[in-house]
Order: C-alpha cells, then sequence, then structure tokens
C-alpha cells in the first residue's frame, strides 16, 4: 500500500525537483528573454540564472538540514518565532495555490490554441484539477513514483524534436556573442530566474529523504535537468526563428516545431508531442505546488492533509479563471514570480546568515 | 464482493458508458475541404462573385484584395465542362473579394457547405502588383496569428497574377503541392533561392530589413521560377525584382548554392559550362572612420561539364587554366552588377551584408541598424573569385 510518510530516495528528489521546475516557463522563455534583451545572448542569462538558483538551493538545503526531519512549515516557528513562523508558513501555502493556479491557465491557454479548441475552460481545467487531486491523495511516494515515469520520457521527448529542428536551424541567429556587452545579459538573468523557481521544494523535501545528507547534490542535479533543458530549448528556437521572429511569437518553443515538417520519418509534425509532454509537465508541477499548500496548511494547523486538499481545489479553479486575457496572466504570473524570488532565492541566505549567528536549529 | 460495493460498481460501470461514445467532436475527414493554397492578387471580383453580388449576396467591405483558395475537396468531383484551369478533379479555385483575410476565409462558409481547414496550408502566393500596393506584414498578419495555418508554409511572390500561378494543365497535379516542389529544387538549380517559411519570414520583417522573395512567372501551360521579388524594410513594400540571371548571383553571394550551372562562352564564342561541386561564401567588412567596405570571397569547386569547342581537349591543363579565369571573370561580373542593382537602383541590401556586418561589428551596427539600407548604399563592395576546376567529368576528350 502507499503510505504517506515514506521516504523518498536521493534520485526521486531530483526527479520532483526538476519536474516542479520544468513549468509554464519553456514555452515563453525564449520571447521573454528575446524581448527584455534585444539580442541573441540569452543563453548565458540562463546558466547564470540555472548556477544563482543553485546557490540559492543550496542555501535552502543548508537550512533545512539544521532542522532534520523536519519541513519549513514545521521549523519557521522555531527560527523566526512562532506568531511570524507560521504567518510566513501560511503565506508560502497560499502562494502555491496562486502559482498552481496561473500554471492551470497557462496550460489552459496553449492547449485552447492549438489542441481542444471548443472545449470549455472550466472543463479543461476541472479535470486537470481532478487527476491532480488523484496523484497527491497518494503521498509523496505515489508522487515520485509517477514523477520517475514522466521526467524520462520528457527529456528524451523533448530534446529529439528540438533536434529535428536543426532543419531549420541558423548560427547566424546566435550571433554576434556579447555584441551588445554584459548589460543585457545580467538583465536577462532575471527572467530566467522566474522559470527555475521550484527548486524551494527543498525545503519540504529535505525532510523526507532517505539520505538528508545528499540533499545538495540531490538539488544541483535536480536544477541542471531544466537548465539544460531550457538551453537547447533557446538555443533552438533563436536558432530557428531569429530574435526577431521570436519576439512577436506568443508560444515561441511550440512554434518553432510548427515551423517545419518533416517527410519520411513517419509522423511529419512534431509539435503535437511537445505539446502531449509538456501537458504531463505542467500536471507534475501542478499536483506538487497543491501538495506542498496542503502540507503547508496541515502542518501549520496540525491537522491532517485531506481536508486541504479538497479546500484548495475549488479555490485554484476559481484563481485560474481570474485573468482576463493572456497578458494580463503573463502580468499577473510575472508579479507572481518577482515575489517567488524575493521569497526563495533573496531570503534563505539571509535566514541561513541568521540562523548561523542566532544558532538556531541542530548545530553541527 | 461486499455488497455495498456492487451499486457503487454499477453505478460506474454506466459511467464507462460515456467513453464508450467516442469523440463528440470529431469531424469526418470526408466532410471536410482542405485548404492547400492561398493567393493573393489586387481585388477584382470574379465572375462568379459579381453574379452572387448581383442577386444579393453582400456585406460592407472596402475592395482591397482578391484571395484565390486552393482547396482540395476529399470527395472526387466531377470535372466540370468550364474550359478554365481553375478546377480540376483533384482541386479547385474559389475567388472572394474583401479587405479582411479572415473575414474572407470565414466568408466561404457562406458559400461552401464544408468548412474549409487550414491545418494544410502549403503555400502562400502574393502577386507583385499587391506588393505594390500593401505593406506584405499586413497581408501575412492574419496567417500568422491563426492558429490552423502553420508557420511552416511557404511565401512566394508572382510576376503575374497569382490565381495564374495556381493552376495546372496536367490533371492528377494540385498546383499549390507542384510550386512547392518547385522551389525545393534549389540544390539543382542556383536560380532558385533558399525558400523563406512564414516563421523567417516573420523575424526578418520584424528585424526592419530589406529581403528577397520567390518569383513565379506562369505562361498558359507552366508554371516557373522567375527571379526575385525586392521588399523593401522600411515600407514593406515591392520596390522591384531581380532577373533569375541577378538571383543566380545573388545565390553565389549568400553563399546558399548547392550545385547547379555557371554559363559562359570561350573566345571562340562557343558555350563553355561548368558544375558547380562545392561552394563557400565569406564576407569580410571593415569599418574605417565613417566608411565601410565588404570583401566578399567566394571559393568554388566543380567540373567542366560542357565545352562546345570541340578542338579543345580538356586534359590540356593551359587550357583548363584558361577557362577557369574565363568562369571567374563572369563570376565576378554577375556579382558586380547585382550587387550595383542592389546599391544604386534600388537602394537595398538583400545579399545578407547586414548580417555579416551585424555578427563582424556589434557595436557600429546598432547605429546603422534603423537604416542599413542607405548605409549599405553607401558601403563599397569588393568581389573575389577563387574557381577550380577539379576534373572534367567522365570525359576526358
Amino acid at each position: 500500500m502507499l503510505t504517506e510518510d515514506k521516504k523518498i530516495t536521493t534520485s526521486q528528489t531530483v526527479v520532483i525537483v526538476s519536474n516542479c521546475i520544468l513549468g509554464s516557463g519553456i514555452l515563453t522563455l525564449p520571447r521573454v528573454l528575446a524581448d527584455s534583451m534585444k539580442t541573441s545572448d540569452g543563453w548565458i542569462s540562463i546558466i547564470l540564472g540555472g548556477i544563482l538558483i543553485m546557490l540559492a538551493g543550496l542555501c535552502i538545503v543548508r537550512l533545512s538540514q539544521r532542522f532534520p526531519g523536519k519541513t519549513l512549515y514545521q521549523f519557521s516557528r522555531e527560527l523566526m518565532g512562532k506568531w511570524c513562523g507560521s504567518i510566513f508558513s501560511i503565506l508560502i501555502a497560499t502562494f502555491y495555490i496562486f502559482i498552481a493556479a496561473f500554471e492551470l491557465r497557462v496550460m489552459f491557454e496553449v492547449t485552447t490554441l492549438y489542441l481542444l479548441e471548443d472545449i470549455p475552460r472550466w472543463a479543461i481545467i476541472m479535470s486537470f484539477i481532478w487527476v491532480g487531486l488523484y496523484i497527491i491523495k497518494g503521498g509523496l511516494g505515489a508522487i515520485a513514483r509517477l514523477y520517475e515515469i514522466i521526467l524520462p520520457s520528457t527529456v528524451v521527448v523533448f530534446v529529439f524534436s528540438m533536434i529535428l529542428s536543426g532543419k531549420i536551424f541558423e548560427v547566424d541567429n546566435l550571433l554576434p556573442v556579447l555584441g551588445d556587452g554584459i548589460f543585457p545579459v545580467i538583465k536577462g538573468v532575471s527572467s530566467t530566474i522566474l522559470v527555475f523557481l521550484g527548486h524551494e521544494l527543498m525545503f519540504t523535501l529535505t525532510a523526507s529523504m532517505q539520505h538528508p545528507e545528499k540533499a545538495g547534490k540531490a538539488v544541483i542535479i535536480g536544477i541542471s535537468i531544466p537548465l539544460f533543458l531550457n538551453l537547447v530549448a533557446f538555443v533552438m528556437v533563436i536558432g530557428g526563428m531569429s530574435v526577431h521572429g521570436v519576439i512577436s511569437s506568443t508560444w515561441p518553443t511550440v512554434d518553432l516545431l510548427r515551423s517545419f515538417e518533416i517527410t519520411g520519418l513517419f509522423f511529419e509534425r512534431f509539435d503535437f508531442f511537445l505539446l502531449v509532454i509538456w501537458i504531463m509537465q505542467i500536471l507534475t508541477t501542478f499536483s506538487i505546488l497543491q501538495y506542498n499548500s496542503s502540507l503547508g496548511f496541515a502542518q501549520t494547523f496540525k491537522t491532517r492533509m485531506r481536508p486541504f486538499m479538497f479546500c484548495s481545489m475549488p479555490i485554484i479553479l476559481f484563481i485560474a479563471l481570474i485573468p482576463r486575457d493572456v497578458n494580463e496572466l503573463f502580468m499577473v504570473s510575472k508579479i507572481f514570480g518577482d515575489i517567488g524570488v524575493v521569497i526563495f532565492v533573496i531570503l534563505p541566505p539571509l535566514l541561513l546568515v541568521y540562523a548561523k549567528i542566532f544558532k538556531k536549529g541542530a548545530v553541527r | 464482493m461486499y455488497p455495498m460495493k456492487r451499486q457503487t460498481l454499477i453505478a460506474l460501470s454506466l459511467l464507462l458508458m460515456l467513453s464508450l461514445t467516442g469523440c463528440w467532436g470529431n469531424k469526418e475527414i470526408e466532410e471536410q475541404t482542405i485548404l492547400v493554397g492561398l493567393g493573393m492578387d489586387v481585388a477584382q471580383r470574379s465572375s462568379e462573385e459579381e453574379q452572387l453580388a448581383e442577386s444579393g449576396s453582400i456585406y460592407p467591405r472596402k475592395e482591397l484584395v482578391t484571395l484565390t483558395f486552393q482547396i482540395i475537396p476529399f470527395q472526387k468531383r466531377q470535372v466540370s465542362s468550364k474550359s478554365d484551369k481553375s478546377s480540376s478533379d483533384l482541386y479547385s479555385n474559389i475567388q472572394e473579394t474583401g479587405d479582411s483575410i479572415f473575414q474572407m476565409i470565414r466568408q466561404m462558409a457562406n458559400r461552401r457547405s464544408k468548412p474549409m481547414m487550414g491545418h494544410h496550408v502549403k503555400v502562400i502566393v502574393i502577386s507583385e502588383e499587391l506588393a505594390r500596393k500593401i505593406e506584405i506584414d499586413k497581408l501575412l498578419k492574419f496567417v500568422l496569428r491563426d492558429n490552423a495555418i502553420r508557420p511552416s508554409c511557404i511565401v512566394l511572390m508572382s510576376k503575374g497574377k497569382a490565381s495564374q500561378v495556381l493552376v495546372s494543365n496536367n490533371s492528377g497535379e494540385i498546383p499549390s503541392l507542384e510550386l512547392v516542389g518547385l522551389v525545393e529544387n534549389q540544390g539543382k538549380s542556383n536560380n532558385i533561392l533558399p525558400s523563406k517559411n512564414l516563421t523567417k519570414l516573420d523575424g526578418i520583417i520584424n528585424s526592419g530589413s530589406s529581403f528577397t522573395l520567390q518569383n513565379l512567372a506562369s505562361s498558359v501551360d507552366e508554371v516557373a521560377v522567375a527571379g526575385a521579388s525586392i521588399i523593401k524594410g522600411k515600407t514593406r513594400k515591392l520596390v522591384g525584382s531581380l532577373s533569375e540571371w541577378e538571383v543566380q548571383a545573388l545565390s553565389w553571394i549568400q553563399g546558399s548554392v548547392k550545385g547547379g550551372v555557371l554559363k559562359t562562352i570561350d573566345q571562340g564564342g562557343q558555350t563553355i559550362t561548368y558544375e558547380v561541386i562545392s561552394e563557400k561564401t565569406k564576407i569580410k567588412s571593415k569599418v574605417e572612420g565613417d566608411k565601410i567596405s565588404f570583401e566578399v570571397n567566394v571559393k568554388t569547386i566543380g567540373r567542366l561539364i560542357e565545352n562546345w569547342d570541340t578542338r579543345e581537349s580538356s586534359e590540356n591543363e593551359e587550357y583548363i587554366r584558361e577557362v577557369e579565369k574565363l568562369f571567374v571573370r563572369q563570376l565576378e561580373d554577375m556579382m558586380n552588377d547585382v550587387i550595383r542593382k542592389m546599391r544604386d537602383t534600388y537602394h537595398v541590401d538583400v545579399g545578407g551584408f547586414g548580417d555579416h556586418f551585424r555578427i563582424q561589428h556589434p557595436k557600429m551596427w546598432r547605429k546603422l541598424e534603423k537604416d542599413w539600407d542607405s548605409a549599405f548604399t553607401r558601403s563599397e563592395v569588393k568581389c573575389n573569385v577563387n574557381l577550380i576546376i577539379e576534373d572534367t567529368g567522365s570525359s576526358a576528350k
């Protein structure tokens, strides 16, 4: 039977972190980067952003390791005091609900444009929420095992379809390197960080690991997989569509695959495959976020998780329906992404230093 | 089995029936007509439209564009006894005039019972006359936004009417697919430019640089490639065209030659022909103060495939050297001609010089980017050709 408190292995931790990071970002990142930088140097920003997130992830791991067996929601009270800690936990849990809802909305916008034109919005989003509930009901162990199946297929299909797009790849589109100097690259890093959010799962995962001492390694590998995929996506998209072509495309990664057809390979069109695996990715991101949020509420109020899982469902549906159109959705996601950066990238090092100075948690 | 579970099971199996209905959003393929090609012309109502309008099928519109839809109906049509070529048993062309591309496509729903689907549009043909009048990005805005028409579809120009290009005399041939095949022949012939699909075109239009599009000419029976049209980046309208000959020179400059022919005459006025095996172009740009200069270095290897002066032996090294020189001069003349035409006649850069400059002098490019065409007009271009005849094929004499 699936038990809720099953410990997860190190590789399962890697897979969960990767799946959580791989969300809607990979479809829009090339445009966001090209738009804000106006050069083709975004790949440098992606690498820098990834490294930055790895450092933040390590801080989170170090912090969690000071409180063995406890998740953020449990140790925040020890760390920040009773009230502050509880409020912080609730804020984060609420934040996850919003992010989960926006992931769903992005998923809806893409599927309604390219796949299921006539299906009403609530139907797509609601079926997703129910499937998500089914996954997280099984607990972390079940989630981890499902993700272990999804991630390899994602990587294989994604890299394969990106390699096929070599047909329209032109290296001139990626040159010159650093033509406008380093400044645009630094500007781009702030956009890439948003895409890599998801490393903060280590706040809760470290506690459930069989070998928490390997959490640092896990988070670095977990981030490097999406780092690699985002890098491949960016290079192929810019190479295939050029900076100017990407700027005007809402979903550039999908459009890249729509821009070529390959005859004689049994399948002629490959955008379909990308969309399929990508929907699975959204599902994984969504469900782990919902799980984490329910976990947060449950552990803060010291009750069971079930009620929170069910309660969050209508709330998520409601929030997902709020943005009026795609532009508003992008705008709101950006705002929430920025909040995420503050909480999960800037705050952890400070908390770690604070914990070290005031000797909070187990000092090794 | 637990007694309570039985009812649950029955309820669940009833629910299962829902999944047995199959897709309820299905569309039978026989019920579809597939749109394979789009032609865009200056507005001129077709005779059918005239008749429809007279009998009352009319809606408010400015008459700007006439679209030609090339559709493949799934059920084979009876060949109409009409003698015009706008339909055969495989395809039929329908025309619609108006001012919004999308409205015109949806207007088809008023005229045909089977809806058109745009997933398989392979080619868009725009007539030169229309491109002179209306900005190309306006014409393509809809196809770029549409979620059915794929951005892999290629864009071509036509010397005459686009509707004339989308016809075929041979039964069993679909003109749109023929056109795609024609443009893909680039490996065999160097007077065909690399095709531009909507994605590439969108990038180029957004970047504001001038570009060329493959041109087509139609005779009574046939459609053939015929040079290229030049579209100026600033106005996004057509400014002129290049002949087939000039396109050939252009592809040498762009380094897109993958094979094909280079022909010239020897001193005796006899034809000699060179078959390209490989070609490589390097463009170097230099900035000295305000002056920009380019150096085009073409390196090519090939074989002497034809010489009509049958007295000369191709084994003769001296003769080969001499012929090489003739080809080099020919090629340099061609390239200089087309560069002069770009610079002095049309004042545009369609040879990809801007791209090389962007990569080699990124800082300077940012300053000139906005008005690159005129910066190019002021620049100097020098061409060098290094041509080697490697072999003479399977005939030594």
